[in-house]
């Protein structure tokens, strides 16, 4: 009992935070504020510094900043809804200084400047939104100032150049090479194969000093709890952006993260690596059967030990996949992957061909008026989509009114018109029916061999 | 994408409050009438048929995750064939290449067993892995058709290019086969290759159809109902934009317009 | 007499298995020519690449291996060949398929050395392949759409540079600077007009295959895809618009298989009217 409501409690929680996830925004609505940003000043406070070192003089120093940015922006007000008329004419500030003239219609999202409309036409706004009909316009007010921040990591190494130590090069063009330090010069793309660098890859700033300097791509962290901004764009579209690429004259939404969007990756992530424990499972079946065949001597009893052989074949082929190093491995992973299981895949692909043919000789039969219209419309199909349909409906195109009847242009209006409406149809519904069947697994009313009693 | 905003939130909580609603007024008592499915009526004779012919049943519940709508349907239909199974006294073959799959069938099954008074029926061995790749397991599907002499076959579930695969050979076979998916361009390959067909929604109908569990038809009937109520905003919608003018589509806009 | 015609829906399925071979492998042997009608949707593809302004790129997002090479290697090869023939950049990534991103290395290498060869095109001035990426499709749209996000999603090409060092890198950081995406594998995923297109308005273009295109005609009549390669027909007929007198030239794999696809066909059809017409007589039989 207590294993089904544990079962119950984690659906419901799971689905719980995708509903949430789904409806709630990604800023807390009412203390989101919107506006176009006049400056963003940054203000680095002083680094925090953690060294790291080792016997061979491998010295490596990572510089955290709390970078405190101080952001100006005029907020929006309120907004007016302007109807989008043909002809009309405005102003916004143009590409160079001062202001254009430009047609409503022109006009795009996050559009600054001077708007004609009545009592508004002094009134300095910004474009929010811009569809057919209307011109969404936020009337901008005063500045105000909005704080954020963010911590930057920089990363350098420091080697020896007597080191002995390999680093895999990796420069535009080449093959990836193992050199030692010494061999290395500024510029150069290098991975690490040792800990605790291993996996990173660095580029080489400096060599001076007997010393190799290798810094590492710098990486932002927003911490939790602070503000999120995102930015509008000039198709209307908001997207998320980094505090450190704000801009003056961006159109910007700046508000208390709901976290929930911000935890979406980490919950697939989740997802991904319950889905790889599965695979043990797996294994453990296949063994079972195949085992247990073996044991009894079951008719073609040494098909399982194939079976087995075959598994560690290609877990030792696999280790090759991608390993530039061990070439035994590669060749081994080359001919496994690329020239027996890819053929023998297509091999299996192709047998389709000859079934649909023995499906279609066998069912195709007109049984009934529905299967008259089924086998008619199939037929007229498969002709447009050959050239053969062309090749003998190509004399209906020299007269007027009949070259609507060439075989390819009514398999196309079957397939733009009826099919597209039926295949709209048949989404619409299943669509409904996987929205209802969700709901019954997240709130554990689904009944049959899972769930016998609710929560 | 800004999907999170009031129209869509209203959208949600009012088409699960429909289906929440109808679910606890047919828990109530309330009668309920859905039409008959012809696929899934014919599962009992199948069932049957290989009961007679004393041969074991196959059942293949997809080529998709569990994580899929289609696959969850059609463990729920793998359940109702159990039961029958055990009922009758007829062995049933599970085969599937998604390792996730292999312990909830053998869960399903155990639990179909059990509930019939027959938990010694189950044989972990027929729950199989049978291969990583659905193409591979439609071979070796084939393979075991020929080989346990299978009778009747069941395709239940999420189907890819490898549904003829599946169903072709045993139709050779001479088995009985029933078939439903919810990826409608399989449907003209089961149609032609198997006796009957489930279609589409029909798969996510079966648990409720089957079951005839009041929770179930009461979701069906609620769902029914929020395709109503869209298809009456679809129209309101259409002969407004057409007939409307510039300040009715600009209202109309403000209202739905995220839902291009 | 009517006894052969109702043996005629008894025919052994051996005896279709021989004579959709012998059909399929025909053309193969013996060099057929047959018209071809150029479909709206084919139309839309090509109007739209064509259309691209020198100073954004193409997105090609070819994920597709062996399994679905038949369909898709042709769909990416007369865009490419387009593409080239234009002078215009493009970018090719791929989308969980971890082998999908040398086949189209292979596509794009075959042309440049052919038929382009005298144009000196250099990898990472005209073209970037930008390898493969595991994760959920719409996580890497998404990421695209960023400021950036193509050096984010990508920080190495399929050989392993970074992406810093490129010259055609430099000026294409995300979805701003690109014109287009041709998304090419066998189910295209509608993600691509959730997130891109939808919220940004950027021109999406499908290839895939020729079963599941039916999926996909409703997003052409609404005008949320510009167009679309079906299976090897779509193929067969972009070649057919960048060669249109000189079939010699049409060499992409969709050109290739368009006639042993059509003789096959018509091998299907032919035991579809021959199965009905042993069905008739049948009934007739019954009705004696």
């Amino acid at each position: 009992m207590w294993k089904k409501r544990l079962i119950a409690t984690v659906t419901f929680i799971a689905g719980l935070y995708f509903f949430l996830e789904y409806v709630v925004p990604p800023m807390v609505p009412a203390r989101t504020r919107q506006g176009v940003i006049q400056s963003v000043r940054s203000a680095p406070m002083p680094k925090v510094a953690k060294r790291w070192s080792d016997k061979s003089g491998v010295v490596e120093v990572e510089e955290r900043t709390v970078v405190r940015q101080r952001i100006d922006a005029r907020l929006v007000t309120r907004t007016v809804t302007v109807p989008n008329r043909p002809g009309q004419v405005v102003r916004r500030e143009g590409e160079q200084a001062g202001l254009e003239e430009v047609r409503l219609k022109d006009v795009r999202a996050a559009d600054r400047g001077f708007f004609l409309s009545g009592r508004e036409r002094r009134t300095r706004g910004v474009v929010l939104e811009v569809t057919r009909d209307r011109v969404d316009v936020g009337v901008l007010g005063g500045v105000s100032t909005i704080r954020m921040a963010y911590q930057r990591i920089e990363t350098t190494l420091s080697i020896p150049i007597a080191s002995e130590r390999e680093v895999t090069r990796t420069t535009k063009g080449d093959t990836p090479e193992r050199v030692t330090p010494d061999k290395l010069k500024p510029g150069d793309t290098v991975t690490f194969k040792w800990r605790p660098q291993k996996g990173k890859t660095g580029t080489v700033s400096k060599v001076e000093g007997g010393k190799v300097l290798v810094s590492f791509f710098p990486t932002v962290i927003v911490p939790y709890g602070r503000l999120v901004a995102f930015r509008t764009r000039s198709t209307g579209a908001v997207e998320s952006a980094a505090a450190e690429s704000l801009e003056a004259g961006e159109l910007v939404r700046i508000g208390p993260t709901t976290y929930l969007s911000r935890m979406l990756a980490s919950v697939n992530n989740f997802l991904t690596v319950l889905g790889a424990m599965a695979w043990g499972m797996g294994l453990f079946s296949l063994w079972l059967v195949h085992s247990m065949n073996i044991r009894r001597r079951r008719p073609e009893w040494y098909l399982g030990v194939i079976v087995f052989v075959a598994i560690g074949f290609g877990a030792v082929a696999g280790y090759g996949f991608g390993n530039e190093e061990v070439l035994w491995a590669r060749n081994l992973n080359d001919v496994v992957f690329e020239h027996m299981l890819l053929p023998m895949g297509s091999t299996v692909f192709s047998l389709l061909a000859f079934y649909m043919a023995s499906a279609a000789y066998r069912s195709f039969k007109a049984k009934s008026s529905e299967a008259i219209l089924m086998m008619v419309s199939a037929l007229i199909i498969m002709l447009g989509q050959i050239p053969v349909g062309m090749w003998l409906t190509e004399w209906l195109g020299h007269y007027k009114y009949v070259d609507a009847l060439q075989l390819p242009k009514i398999s196309q209006w079957i397939l733009y018109g009826p099919s597209s409406a039926a295949v709209k149809g048949m989404w619409f519904g299943m669509m409904l029916g996987a929205i209802a069947v969700g709901l019954r697994f997240w709130l554990s009313l689904e009944r049959g061999a899972f769930f016998d009693r609710e929560m | 994408m800004e999907h999170a905003n009031w129209q869509i939130f209203t959208l949600i909580v009012a088409m699960s409050f429909l289906i929440l609603y109808k679910i606890f007024s047919a828990r109530a008592g309330k009668k309920i009438y859905i039409r008959r499915i012809a696929g899934l009526n014919e599962i009992d004779e199948a069932v049957g048929r290989a009961t007679e012919m004393g041969r074991p049943m196959l059942f293949h519940p997809g080529v998709d995750t569990i994580t899929t709508i289609g696959t969850l349907a059609a463990l729920g239909v793998l359940g109702h064939v159990a039961r029958l199974g055990a009922r009758m006294s007829t062995r049933l073959i599970v085969i599937t290449h998604i390792p996730l799959i292999v312990p909830i069938a053998e869960d399903v099954v155990k639990q179909s067993y059990t509930s019939e008074g027959r938990p010694e029926m189950f044989d972990a061995e027929d729950i199989r892995f049978l291969a990583a790749g659905s193409d591979q397991v439609a071979l070796a599907a084939a393979n075991l058709m020929a080989k346990e002499q299978t009778a009747s076959h069941f395709f239940f579930g999420e189907y890819d290019y490898t549904s003829l695969l599946y169903t072709e050979p045993g139709q050779h076979h001479g088995a009985i086969q029933i078939a439903g998916t919810n990826q409608y361009y399989q449907i003209p390959f089961f149609i032609a290759s198997c006796d009957y067909t489930v279609i589409g929604e029909e798969l996510l109908a079966a648990s409720a159809y089957l079951t005839r569990e009041a929770t179930m038809l009461g979701s069906l009937i609620g769902q029914d109902y929020g395709k109503i109520i869209i298809l009456a905003l679809m129209l309101v919608g259409t002969l407004a934009v057409t007939l409307g003018t510039q300040g009715v589509r600009i209202a109309l806009e403000k209202v739905i317009g995220v839902y291009k | 007499m009517l006894d052969f015609l109702i043996n005629l829906q008894k025919i052994d399925r051996r005896w279709v298995y021989l004579f959709v071979f012998a059909a399929c492998t025909f053309p193969f042997a013996v060099k057929i020519w047959l018209p071809l009608y150029t479909s709206p949707e084919t139309r839309g593809v090509y109007e739209t690449v064509d259309k691209c302004p020198p100073d954004k790129v193409v997105l090609v997002d070819s994920s597709w291996d062996a399994g679905s090479m038949g369909e898709n290697k042709g769909q990416v090869e007369v865009v490419f060949d387009h593409m080239l023939r234009n002078g215009t950049k493009f970018i090719v990534t791929a989308q969980n398929v971890p082998l999908a991103p040398q086949f189209s290395e292979a596509a794009i290498e075959a042309l440049v050395n052919g038929k382009y060869k005298d144009r000196h095109y250099k990898y990472g001035e005209q073209w970037v392949n930008l390898g493969v990426t595991i994760a959920a499709d719409y996580i890497i749209m998404q990421q695209i759409a960023q400021k950036d996000g193509l050096h984010r999603q990508y920080p190495k090409d399929y050989r392993g540079t970074p992406v810093g060092q490129l010259p055609l890198m430099k000026t294409a950081r995300d979805l701003s600077d690109i014109y287009m995406i041709h998304a090419v594998t066998y189910t295209p995923s509608e993600n691509w007009l959730a997130f891109i297109h939808g919220p940004y308005g950027t021109p999406i273009t499908f290839g895939c295959a020729g079963i599941q295109s039916t999926t996909y005609y409703r997003y052409v009549t609404s005008g949320q895809i510009n167009g679309m390669l079906v299976g090897i027909r779509g193929s067969a007929e972009y070649d057919a618009m960048l060669y249109p007198n000189d079939m010699k030239a049409r060499k992409s794999l969709g050109s290739r298989l368009i006639v042993p696809l059509a003789f096959g066909h018509v091998v299907i059809i032919l035991a579809i009217v021959i199965g009905n017409i042993g069905y008739f007589a049948g009934g007739r039989r019954r009705m004696q």
